[in-house]
């Protein structure tokens, strides 16, 4: 059941963003550092992804299982809010150099914004209810 | 557990690099850096953090409860200390900014010495001492606080607030 309403929020997601084609939603290198960096920060702490993973979709996981992998979710929503901010200043100093189209200013500030939207959107829309089940599994 | 965490900060670093679009030198200022690294470090100094034993508990598992508090302790104040470094950057950098808005060759400087020195606290801080702390904290079996999930999504809101502070800083 949780992998459904994942797969719900992603699709809705998706849906919802393509229907302004006009505007870039996908940049792969701010994508690339959001899922890279936090799984990096993941790393750094000591977390095994795999059994988050595996406990977040598990039929019977333990008591101890379920609060360790709440807490993991909520780093998870963390780091994903650092890589994000991280992203977003990274792509504003690369627009701050190359100022010489002021019509280019408004797309590459949106850019930036949705590179921070990567962050928000694995904190958010993935981590956040993946912890509230599992802390409300565990009581 | 050693290798794994290694092979996290190098696929963080690694990411960090391949998001920089090829132009690493556009990150390097050296006033910025300077901020950034020396503030939080003379701080940490003041402060009384051990800083040997800051590094020698992320590899070592021979030290004693006493010890492995007194290192969670000092990677969450390290934390703070390079956010601080990061807002001692931002308001260096407005001000360089706000003195010099008749000549426009100074606005760049300042925008640099901002943008990179909350780029690198924000990293320091968040990226590399948090999961530190992190780490530990699991090792001593402690809770997280609720602190940290509130000082990030303040970070957060303060960087959307400095991407449309720039945007409407340009426009005009």
């Amino acid at each position: 059941m949780s992998f459904v309403g994942l797969m719900v929020v992603l699709i809705f997601l998706g849906l919802v963003l393509g229907v302004r084609v006009e505007a870039n939603f996908f940049d792969l290198s701010g994508l690339l550092y959001v899922i890279g960096g936090t799984i990096g920060m993941l790393l750094l702490s000591g977390i095994n992804i795999f059994s988050l993973l595996k406990i977040s979709f598990a039929s019977s996981p333990s008591s101890s299982d379920l609060s360790t992998g709440a807490r993991n979710w909520d780093l998870l929503g963390i780091y994903a809010l650092v890589s994000g901010a991280i992203v977003s200043i990274i792509k504003i100093v690369l627009m701050l150099g190359s100022l010489e189209d002021p019509a280019s200013i408004g797309p590459r500030i949106a850019n930036c914004l949705i590179n921070q939207g990567y962050g928000f959107g694995l904190a958010f829309f993935v981590s956040l209810p993946l912890r509230k089940k599992l802390a409300e599994a565990a009581g | 557990m050693l290798t794994k965490r290694i092979f996290g900060l190098v696929l963080h670093l690694f990411t960090f690099v391949i998001c920089m679009d090829g132009m690493v030198s556009a990150f390097v200022d050296v006033k910025a850096l300077i901020i950034a690294n020396l503030i939080p470090l003379g701080m940490m100094l003041l402060g009384g953090c051990n800083i040997p034993l800051m590094i020698k508990s992320q590899f070592s598992n021979n030290i004693t409860g006493e010890e492995l508090s007194k290192a969670i302790s000092d990677w969450g104040h390290a934390r703070r200390f390079f956010l601080i470094g990061g807002a001692a950057c931002s308001l260096i950098g407005i001000a360089i900014i706000l003195s010099g808005l008749s000549e426009p060759s100074k606005i760049g400087p300042g925008l640099a010495i901002m943008l990179i020195g909350v780029l690198y606290a924000i990293l320091y801080g968040y990226g590399f001492a948090l999961p530190c702390q992190v780490y530990l904290k699991d090792r001593a079996k402690l809770p997280l606080d609720c602190n940290e999930t509130s000082e990030v999504i303040i970070v957060s809101t303060f960087t959307l607030s400095l991407i449309l502070g720039i945007f409407f800083f340009l426009r005009h």
